[in-house]
């Protein structure tokens, strides 16, 4: 006997992400649709919710509010992939090199 | 170096302004994302994992001591306190603001620098032997080269909108220390039978998902037929480059689909309709931009190699540093040195904003306020009075930068790698400290002798891992990072492309990885063999075996 | 090209720095029309042309600016070089310098295309329409 499929496909929730124009800094969509650059405060959206965050991240985009727009499909698991871990990280995973002195420089 | 006249910081001005605008439209939407995207990176604005990336060209990686000092002041009044010195000899800082860009740019054009074509779809950074000018195998000195390459290349209207990017290296020494065989054209310089100096062309050379040793298009080119040629090698790809596939849109792709006989038909084809434009400089221009690289007048100093023997002699740090990072001179009382940004806990090739102003210092106090910026992410110091290596050396102790060894294991070419770029799939930066402390004591690292390891974080190969004796690239295997490694790479005159020895490590398990590698080749040496030469005679084989069993 | 009188474009004098007038307009149009994909006419057909014009599908497309620049020093043609298609204001000087004599334009781009060439007084290459180089009293090559 076949099997009769659920012709409604499961959305996974999705993360919004992308980067502010101005000035780069990685982003999320809250859950009012604002950007948020906590990435605690990024809320995963399905469904009618989902609709409604992607076409507020489109007009954002035609906005020059934001560049750079993806989607991070939460599978569950609850692991990211490391790059995820690192931009949500908001620097790189290593010590950068600290400038020994805040003075002005001479001859400029 | 050249001199900026009024002409040039015109230019630069008009630059700067012109990006004003252009971030203005943007702003406003004047521009969309997708026009404004190649109007920023050819004015070197990446966007990077984190923020905008800043790549300022330093031409030929040559700079001024001044404008070393004045990008310790971008560093510290734009960015974090610091930067990083890439494999095409440039800087780029990680944290720029794109409203900031503009105020930046201006503050380099006073400096007369910039960021002009460093990004983007067009012909970017020409590179050199970081010894030019100062090293004692030259046939000529390529900087003047360089530099009519670089006014030749700068917002060159036919070539602003390539099919990809395009890099030019230009070699003059008796060893290609400008890796000439992996660009897209490589100009070696060379004499023919009648003393005549002219260029080599290599063409079709690169890294990246298909790395490639260039090809020999022209065995001699005069110099005063640099530009047509060019010219015409540009048309021809500008033609007929792919443009349906950003991973097979190099000039490379083309040669080889081409073939190298047909690709140069097509190039003197296109040269004989060019020779005749008035596109070659005319012998005026060439030489008022050639005579700002006329060799230094060296003050006549007595010979220092007693002092430098005798510091060697007496202390053993400074004579570990001595075997590999003085660097021999046309003028036998001087030498280059190389401060070497590789060290424990330092990203390879970053400095901070103090540091910067050491080197530039002692630059000016050792040297003659001259810096060098070297493919393989160090900075050196042309034109050293032989007796004053040791008060140099001396001086970078005291700033903390007396590093790895240039070209020995600690000598690490690594690309940013996944904690600030976009594109990779791995993280380079802690491989190479990793590495970089398993092999942590000096003497071990001379032991082991000249090795080049290069870490890229994706197949870009930013790092040149392909041209490496050691290459590492970071691969994304089901979400971990994971490593793979390549044995021997060439740079040099017979560029060659590295070999994967098999599966891909985690990333704690490199090191011991890389260990086994180095006693395999520490067991099986000749006398005075290095990695490069003993790997050749072994094969890799037996390094395979080490690391993986028999098959 | 479609219609320049429809009234939705423009056609842009680069040497001007501005839109033609109206009439003006309708007296330039192309003999010939070719896209960047294409390859350029034979000689013996573009002698018998009076204005060409070129189509980017997309203005990274950078194959128009060697066609243009073909046509003008290879093939020796002297008529109109009209850029059609997309091609954003920034491209005007790299346009002109390539030969190029006019584009089609929208109205709202109109204010950008009229600035576009005011910032970048200086060139570096000996060709045609640089504006103003050291090269300049050098170079023979002043004219198409």
């Amino acid at each position: 006997m076949t099997r009769i499929t659920d012709s409604k496909a499961v959305t996974l929730p999705v993360l919004l992400t992308a980067n502010r124009l101005t000035d780069g800094v990685v982003l999320w969509m809250a859950g009012d649709t604002s950007w948020t650059a906590n990435r605690n405060e990024a809320v995963a959206f399905t469904a009618a919710g989902l609709t409604v965050a992607r076409d507020q991240a489109k007009a954002d985009l035609a906005n020059q509010r934001i560049i750079s727009l993806y989607e991070i499909t939460i599978d569950g698991t609850g692991k990211h992939s490391a790059r995820e871990q690192i931009r949500a990280a908001k620097g790189p995973s290593i010590q950068p090199l600290r400038d020994q002195h805040n003075q002005g420089v001479s001859n400029v | 170096m050249y001199k900026y006249d009024n002409l040039d910081q015109s230019f630069l001005q008009s630059r700067s302004a012109q990006f004003r605008d252009q971030v203005q439209r943007r702003l406003s939407g004047a521009l969309s994302e997708d026009e404004f995207k190649p109007l920023r990176l050819q004015n070197g604005l990446y966007l990077q994992l984190h923020a905008y990336m800043l790549r300022v060209a330093i031409p030929y990686g040559v700079l001024s001591s001044d404008q070393l000092r004045g990008l310790a002041g971008i560093a510290r009044d734009f960015d974090r306190g610091f930067g990083h010195f890439t494999t095409r000899q440039n800087i780029q800082f990680n944290w720029i603001k794109l409203v900031e860009a503009p105020d930046i740019l201006d503050r380099l054009a006073a400096l007369d620098m910039h960021a002009i074509q460093t990004s983007g779809n067009c012909i970017r950074n020409t590179t050199t032997d970081p010894l030019a000018g100062a090293a004692h195998d030259e046939i000529a000195n390529p900087l003047g080269w360089c530099e009519i390459i670089r006014q030749w290349s700068t917002l060159h209207p036919e070539f602003a909108f390539l099919p990809r990017k395009f890099k030019i290296a230009v070699s003059a020494g008796a060893t290609d220390r400008a890796a000439t065989g992996f660009h897209d054209i490589g100009l070696r310089m060379v004499k023919n039978r009648g003393g005549e100096i002219g260029f080599r062309v290599l063409v079709g050379g690169g890294q990246g998902r298909t790395p490639r040793a260039a090809q020999v298009l022209n065995a001699f080119l005069p110099t005063r037929h640099l530009l047509s040629y060019l010219e015409a090698i540009l048309r021809v790809y500008n033609a007929a480059g792919r443009r349906d596939n950003i991973y097979k849109a190099r000039i490379k792709i083309l040669v080889e689909a081409m073939g190298i006989s047909a690709f140069a038909d097509a190039v003197n084809s296109e040269w004989l309709g060019l020779q005749s434009n008035g596109l070659d400089l005319p012998v005026a221009e060439q030489d008022r931009i050639l005579a700002h690289f006329a060799p230094p007048v060296l003050k006549p100093v007595r010979d220092g190699s007693a002092e430098v023997l005798a510091r060697r002699q007496a202390d053993q740090a400074f004579d570990l540093w001595a075997a590999s990072n003085i660097h021999p001179h046309w003028h036998p009382g001087y030498s280059s040195a190389s401060v070497s940004l590789k060290q424990i806990g330092r990203p390879p090739g970053d400095a901070s904003a103090s540091e910067m102003i050491a080197i530039a210092d002692l630059a000016d106090q050792f040297g003659r306020g001259e810096l060098r910026i070297t493919y393989t992410q160090n900075i050196i110091v042309p034109h050293i009075k032989l007796i004053d290596l040791p008060t140099f050396y001396d001086g970078l102790i005291k700033a903390g930068l007396a590093g790895a060894e240039d070209a020995l294991i600690g000598d690490i070419i690594a690309c940013p790698g996944l904690d600030y770029c976009n594109l990779a799939n791995a993280r380079s930066l802690p491989v190479a400290d990793r590495i970089f402390a398993r092999f942590d004591d000096p003497s071990r690292r001379h032991e082991i002798g000249p090795l080049r390891l290069n870490i890229s974080g994706c197949i870009n190969a930013c790092a040149h891992h392909h041209a490496a004796d050691i290459g590492v690239l970071g691969v994304n295997k089901k979400g971990v990072e994971h490593f793979q490694i390549t044995l021997g790479g060439k740079a040099g005159e017979a560029a060659q492309i590295g070999r994967i020895l098999g599966p891909s490590f985690a990333e704690e398990d490199v090191p011991d990885a890389i260990e086994t590698i180095i006693n395999i080749y520490l067991g099986a040496r000749h006398e005075g063999e290095i990695f490069a030469a003993c790997l050749d005679r072994l094969g890799i084989a037996p390094f395979k075996e080490a690391l993986y069993g028999t098959g | 090209m479609a219609p320049v009188e429809d009234g939705s474009l423009i056609l842009f004098d680069l040497a001007a720095s501005d839109r033609l007038a109206d009439g003006e307009s309708l007296l330039i149009q192309p003999d010939y029309s070719l896209s960047t994909n294409d390859d350029v006419p034979d000689a013996d057909h573009i002698a018998r042309l009076s204005s060409i014009a070129i189509v980017f599908p997309v203005f990274s497309d950078g194959r128009g600016f060697t066609h243009a620049r073909r046509l003008r020093t290879i093939f020796g043609f002297t008529g109109q070089l009209i850029a059609d298609g997309h091609i954003i204001p920034d491209q005007a000087d790299y346009l002109f310098r390539c030969g190029f004599t006019h584009v089609v334009v929208t109205p709202d781009r109109l204010g950008d295309w009229q600035q576009a060439r005011r910032f970048i007084r200086i060139q570096f290459q000996s060709m045609p329409n640089s504006r103003h180089s050291r090269l300049d009293s050098l170079s023979d090559a002043s004219s198409f």
